[in-house]
């Protein structure tokens, strides 16, 4: 797989542990992982990048304004000027549902939701979701292309740096 | 203040779920009921209707099969009208799709506010608020743990990681509300008899002007690849305390991720 971005969220400044949850996984599917963050960047670079993130979009300060719009638009625009991951994963948050829906429609790209485990399977991404109390398991992937949304339940993979040091590099 | 409220008919949850063995989609072909987390958002619309001492509230609602059961419960608490888009093509639409149609039935009310559940009870995306208010166009504001309407705008609690934050959002907007925004009233009597002549306007997605590719599962551009048992549960393990109990316990639940 090639690329995944990681809506990295803040949470008391530093990387919200969902997040990095987030990260850790993607680095084990994608040959490169990318965040994106809906404040600025700089402060929480080194801890993305110590967790897999070769590059951080920032959106910069947004003021009071909520997340789900903005970072909704910053990454629509990023992806129409040709950026192109394969997936986005998204933490099942308060700001990680409204980025994810708001965006599902400016790509008019379904979300898969309540993902606790993510495999690949053929070349796409597969995301497993509990059913019936957690007595079934459901695994969907997506049949069209273009970029694929998950929204992952927190603690479903164990946050992990990745041994290499930060990498970060910043996009403004 | 006229307010339109998203109204999910869903299987009664006291029931065992079941998936169509041939879609893998969850059956919903049986008598449905009100989801009980649309009803905190009836209750918060008509509680704003009074305070507001004008307006409507509205129900919006889809279903395949012309279930009109939950949205009748609806109206037996107080809300004034309804508008159910049911059609053979909706079945097994994704929350994309549901959006669309959503939003497509609420462009045929009046409406300063619309509020929602923040999830359903047997779907439980999470997306659909926010998807709906993408496609009107409109600001929203999800998790509200407290509604208040000003003057042209509403004052909302919304709930956080870290406690709730203070958003002030013009109008119209979309909110979507928790469960336990207001304490929903038991219809009365009276409300159960008036609910069965109020106005219930049923359409199709053809007169939502939505052609049935763009909806149902095959409109959702997803594939189930696999419906499976979960692991069973492994059996628990005992501690006994020999003066390391706490510590043991503690490195269980680091193990577990729960610390």
């Amino acid at each position: 797989m090639g690329t995944i971005w990681v809506y990295a969220e803040e949470s008391g400044g530093k990387v919200a542990s969902i997040s990095l949850e987030l990260l850790t996984r993607a680095r084990e599917l994608a040959d490169t992982v990318e965040a994106v963050v809906g404040t600025d960047g700089e402060p929480l670079a080194a801890e993305l990048g110590a967790h897999g993130a070769t590059t951080v979009h920032a959106t910069g300060d947004l003021g009071d304004g909520l997340a789900g719009p903005a970072v909704a638009s910053a990454m629509a625009a990023a992806i129409e000027g040709g950026a192109a991951p394969d997936a986005i994963l998204f933490g099942t948050t308060y700001d990680g549902r409204d980025v994810a829906g708001r965006l599902s429609v400016k790509l008019g790209a379904p979300v898969i939701t309540n993902v606790v485990e993510l495999d690949e399977a053929g070349g796409s991404l597969v995301g497993i979701e509990p059913v019936f109390g957690g007595t079934v398991n459901v695994s969907t992937r997506f049949s069209t292309a273009g970029v694929g949304l998950f929204l992952v339940r927190p603690k479903s993979f164990a946050a992990e740096e990745s041994g290499g040091g930060p990498k970060p590099g910043s996009t403004p | 203040m006229d307010i339109v409220v998203c109204v999910k008919q869903i299987p009664d949850p006291a029931d065992p779920g079941e998936l169509d063995p041939e879609t893998n989609t969850l059956k919903r072909d049986m008598k449905l009921i009100m989801d009980e987390s649309d009803s905190y958002g009836v209750e918060m619309a008509l509680q704003l209707r009074d305070a507001a001492g004008e307006g409507e509230v509205t129900l919006v609602s889809m279903a395949p099969n012309e279930e009109v059961n939950g949205l009748r419960s609806a109206l037996a608490m107080g809300a004034d009208k309804a508008i159910l888009v049911s059609d053979q093509a909706l079945a097994g639409t994704d929350a994309l799709g549901t959006a669309r149609v959503l939003a497509a039935a609420i462009g045929r009310a009046q409406a300063d506010l619309i509020l929602a559940a923040t999830e359903s009870s047997d779907g439980y995306t999470g997306t659909v608020p926010e998807q709906v208010a993408e496609l009107l166009g409109l600001p929203s504001v999800t998790f509200a743990k407290e509604i208040q309407a000003e003057s042209g705008e509403v004052v909302v609690k919304r709930q956080t990681e870290a406690g709730y934050d203070e958003v002030r959002c013009p109008l119209p907007a979309v909110v979507s509300v928790t469960a336990g925004v207001v304490e929903p009233r038991y219809p009365s009597f009276k409300g159960i008899m008036a609910a069965k002549s109020k106005p219930m306007d049923q359409v199709g997605i053809g007169d939502l002007g939505i052609s049935p590719d763009q909806v149902g599962w095959a409109g959702g551009g997803q594939d189930i690849t696999d419906v499976s048992p979960a692991p069973e549960r492994e059996a628990g393990e005992i501690i006994t305390d020999e003066g390391d109990a706490h510590e043991r316990i503690i490195a269980l639940l680091e193990e577990l991720r729960i610390v």
